[in-house]
């Protein structure tokens, strides 16, 4: 190994001394030890690899809400579930056509368009199925962008108290032919809001403008109507009371 | 992953991330989004990493591939052979680095081409090893030494004109601004 080789593999060895192992690096550091110019020459790469590195980091600042953004996307994300492995979907998807088939059987014969129906079911899917958001954004503007486009609900209205907190994101979803807006806050302690926007034309007994509030399971409700558009926001994590300073 | 796996992940790794992400795509909002979405991957996709001890490389790798996606691009980036690489690097002394500012290095680093960049910043920000870079980038050993030699020799040449421009500052301005004097 000459000295240029041997430089061009010191050039990879990292200032902060965490290769002195790695038998990569053995001949040449041996190399270095014999070569006085070559030892000099690595001690200025690692010096200079140092200061460059620790002038990198400093230079770019992570944002203050981003370690709370992440930690918070655990209450609208949920893990993949063991039985969500791969191997198993197969067999899954086979036992769910029979299961769809039933439940489309049994749904149709006790179907209901009532508001509570749907309150209920969104609740139910806001606090504990959300898997996903289509959209991730702390930005409401990019948030009724994305709605617009999607020819959803990007003029909703927030209720006062969710006006100015950050966004976690927003997804679209169907009930019965309706487009429903589903966007996600940030309150504090990583307790997460879903905001949950359909036409009021979807109900014959659509909530007034008086926020109602209800418990569905572990999930917290608010409903009310406004400007032909019916809200609901739902958490698991808050309580009613919560809820109401929301509004 | 559970809750506590995931948790630690996000504490230990994200900063790192972040500045991957930063380097990659050079501004502010996208580096965030990149690292968001490669923390939800590893929430719906985590159970794939069947070691726990193997996050780090599996964040780093995840959130170039969602990068790269991001691009469209198919093309293969050129692999550049152990023999092509320049060996004189331009001369820095450490002291030319003390005097530069931390984000006019930065910017240095964010001129370079994103296949000189991306093993740099690694090599630099985030403590990998060139294994490390190798497999995040799904390039070969030799290529990753290759690019790391050849991305600092090109770093070192904006980094020598930003210290010689400062210099010469340093020395010319006292002069300009001496009441009386005349230019």
């Amino acid at each position: 190994m000459n000295n240029e080789e041997a430089k061009l593999i010191l050039q990879a060895y990292r200032p902060g001394g965490q290769d002195a192992n790695d038998p990569r690096f053995r001949e040449a550091l041996e190399q270095a030890q014999r070569d006085p110019e070559l030892a000099r020459w690595f001690a200025n790469e690692q010096a200079l690899d140092s200061r460059i590195s620790a002038k990198v980091k400093a230079s770019i600042a992570t944002p203050a809400h981003l370690k709370s953004q992440l930690l918070a996307q655990t209450k609208i994300i949920r893990p993949v579930a063991w039985w969500k492995q791969p191997a198993l979907r197969f067999a899954l998807a086979a036992c769910l056509a029979v299961l769809v088939t039933v439940a489309a059987v049994w749904l149709n014969l006790s179907r209901s368009d009532g508001f509570a129906k749907y309150r209920t079911t969104m609740a139910e899917f806001a606090g504990n199925k959300l898997d996903r958001l289509d959209l991730m954004s702390r930005d409401l503007t990019e948030v009724r962008r994305w709605l617009e486009q999607k020819e959803s609900h990007g003029d909703l209205v927030l209720p006062a108290g969710l006006d100015g907190r950050p966004s976690l994101g927003c997804r679209v979803l169907d009930w019965k032919g309706h487009k429903v807006s589903l966007v996600c806050f940030e309150l504090e302690n990583k307790q997460v809001a879903h905001l949950l926007v359909v036409d009021s034309s979807a109900f014959k007994d659509a909530p007034t403008d008086s926020p109602v509030f209800n418990q569905v399971g572990n999930v917290a409700t608010a409903s009310w109507s406004r400007g032909g558009k019916t809200y609901i926001v739902a958490s698991k994590e808050a309580s009613q009371t919560d809820l109401m300073k929301l509004l | 992953m559970n809750e506590a796996d995931y948790e630690q992940a996000v504490a230990t790794y994200y900063e790192a991330l972040y500045a991957f992400g930063y380097s990659l795509a050079g501004n502010a909002d996208d580096a965030g989004e990149l690292t968001q979405e490669t923390y939800c991957r590893l929430l719906t996709k985590g159970s794939q990493l069947r070691d726990i001890t193997k996050v780090k490389s599996w964040l780093f790798t995840t959130l170039y591939r969602v990068f790269l996606g991001w691009k469209e691009r198919r093309a293969r980036l050129p692999h550049f052979e152990i023999s092509s690489v320049e060996h004189e690097l331009p001369v820095i002394t450490p002291e030319h680095v003390d005097v530069l500012r931390d984000d006019a290095i930065r910017d240095a680093l964010l001129e370079l081409e994103e296949h000189y960049r991306t093993p740099l910043m690694l090599f630099y920000m985030n403590d990998h090893s060139y294994e490390e870079i190798a497999k995040i980038l799904d390039v070969p050993i030799g290529t990753v030494m290759s690019r790391l030699s050849r991305a600092k020799g090109l770093l070192r040449e904006r980094l020598v004109a930003r210290a010689i421009g400062i210099e010469t500052e340093s020395k010319i301005l006292p002069l300009e601004r001496k009441p009386n004097s005349t230019p």
